[in-house]
């Protein structure tokens, strides 16, 4: 009994030193959107970072986002959606951006991205980066209400205020130039 | 008669007795119970599930194991199945734990659901991220993080994939709204001694003659404007002044006269 639960311990202890164990390549790809906010037809920047935790360089790796922008709701500004590396050594990490731009207002699933890559030439390996999950893409006029200048606020507040401000300034300006004489005597 | 009350009494006392015993036992069985719930973590690693651990952010805590509070830490973790069913990862949970006895659980923190079926030769990589709070500034903790996962028929897996002790580090890079105040009124306090100074150091130049001749004040001069002087107080200007004195002493005077 006592033996049997021994060899039972010695097997977990193995087994949980295999699970983490790595001797290949292995990629961790991370897809996570670097703005804050995504406005419709306003610039949103995503980062792909690709981290090689194994122990041997990977090769030939793509990473592939085409299926989670289509472009009917989506115009790439800058950057591609499909890129190919020759080669991610042990222990170094890629990080690749691209902007895009909404092109309509809603909530948006982002899905994950799928990275492909060759351990020794022959082995493929089919990798789905994290899910950021559902966002809402704000409509231009509610990110402006909240984000934008208020020039058009400004110019009524002054409109407001003219009566107060600036009416009583011209009285001032008035009643100041009644008495020109008496200003220049005193000072002389 | 005597002999039946006591044996009635013996009765009624086993009764309660054992009804005291059955609070006890309540008690007792209450431990395997949270023995149990702790064997769950002991349930293991699946062989043909690998797996990945990385940290993001901060950049250099895979090799020193140093977060600083108040900053998020983001880590990745990857599953590869290597075997021929599919995998559902479940979610992660992570956990500080006190650094001498990690089955003592300083803080868990909300674990992360991903519910995300891994096919067979497939990999996922799923990310967390957390932040350590200040009043674990400046210690060790032990920081554990588990990956529960099942397979498709239905047995659940545990996989440790972090599990070391890590150095909490106060943040002092940003700006304390405290040692900015006391800066500014530092400040404040160096401008109004620097003023003093001043004042108290022109005091002293003039009482030695330093400076120019002191010009003396001997009230405005006699010529008056008049234009500015209504007409009527001009003419009462003309008229005597009022006997001096207060009115009290002018009527005892006149009560004299």
């Amino acid at each position: 009994m006592r033996f049997l639960l021994i060899a039972l311990l010695a097997v977990a202890i193995n087994g949980a030193d295999v699970g983490t164990q790595t001797k290949d390549a292995f990629i961790l790809a991370h897809k996570q959107p670097l703005s804050t906010y995504a406005v419709e037809n306003m610039d949103f920047v995503l980062e792909y970072g690709l981290y090689n935790v194994g122990d041997k360089a990977a090769q030939k790796v793509t990473i592939d986002d085409r299926h989670s922008f289509p472009t009917n709701s989506f115009e790439i500004i800058k950057g591609l959606l499909h890129v190919h590396y020759e080669k991610i050594p042990a222990g170094t990490n890629v990080t690749h951006s691209v902007v895009i731009r909404p092109r309509a207002y809603g909530f948006f699933n982002y899905t994950a991205a799928q990275v492909t890559y060759y351990t020794d030439n022959e082995n493929l390996h089919v990798t789905l980066t994290n899910t950021p999950g559902e966002g809402y893409i704000y409509k231009q006029r509610e990110y402006d209400r909240r984000f934008a200048p208020k020039y058009g606020y400004f110019f009524v507040f002054f409109l407001v205020v003219a009566p107060t401000t600036l009416g009583s300034f011209f009285l001032f300006q008035q009643s100041k130039a009644r008495f020109p004489n008496i200003v220049k005597k005193k000072t002389a | 008669m005597k002999l039946s009350t006591v044996f009635l009494l013996s009765v009624i006392g086993l009764c309660a007795v054992y009804a005291a015993d059955v609070v006890d036992g309540e008690v007792t069985d209450d431990a395997p119970k949270a023995a149990q719930e702790e064997d769950d973590l002991t349930i293991g690693a699946s062989p043909d599930a690998g797996l990945a651990f990385h940290f993001v952010q901060p950049a250099d805590a895979n090799i020193l194991h140093e977060f600083y509070t108040g900053k998020p830490v983001k880590f990745l973790i990857g599953f590869q199945n290597k075997g021929e069913k599919d995998f559902v990862v479940k979610y992660s949970e992570t956990s500080f734990r006190f650094p001498t006895d990690y089955t003592y659980h300083l803080q868990n923190f909300t674990r992360g659901e991903y519910n995300r079926r891994v096919a067979p030769k497939e990999e996922v990589t799923l990310d967390y991220g957390f932040y350590a709070h200040e009043t674990f500034a400046g210690r060790p903790v032990g920081l554990v993080v588990n990956v529960h996962y099942q397979d498709a028929d239905g047995n659940v897996f545990v996989n440790n994939v972090f599990n070391q002790t890590v150095n909490i580090l106060e943040d002092d890079s940003g700006f304390s709204g405290e040692t900015g105040f006391l800066f500014i009124f530092f400040v404040a306090l160096s401008i109004g001694g620097l003023y003093l100074a001043n004042q108290f150091l022109s005091k002293l130049s003039r009482k030695s003659g330093l400076s120019k001749r002191r010009v003396v004040e001997q009230g405005t001069s006699s010529e008056v404007d008049f234009e500015w002087i209504p007409r009527d107080a001009v003419k009462n200007k003309e008229k005597k002044s009022p006997v001096a004195g207060s009115p009290k002493a002018r009527k005892s005077a006149k009560k004299a006269e």
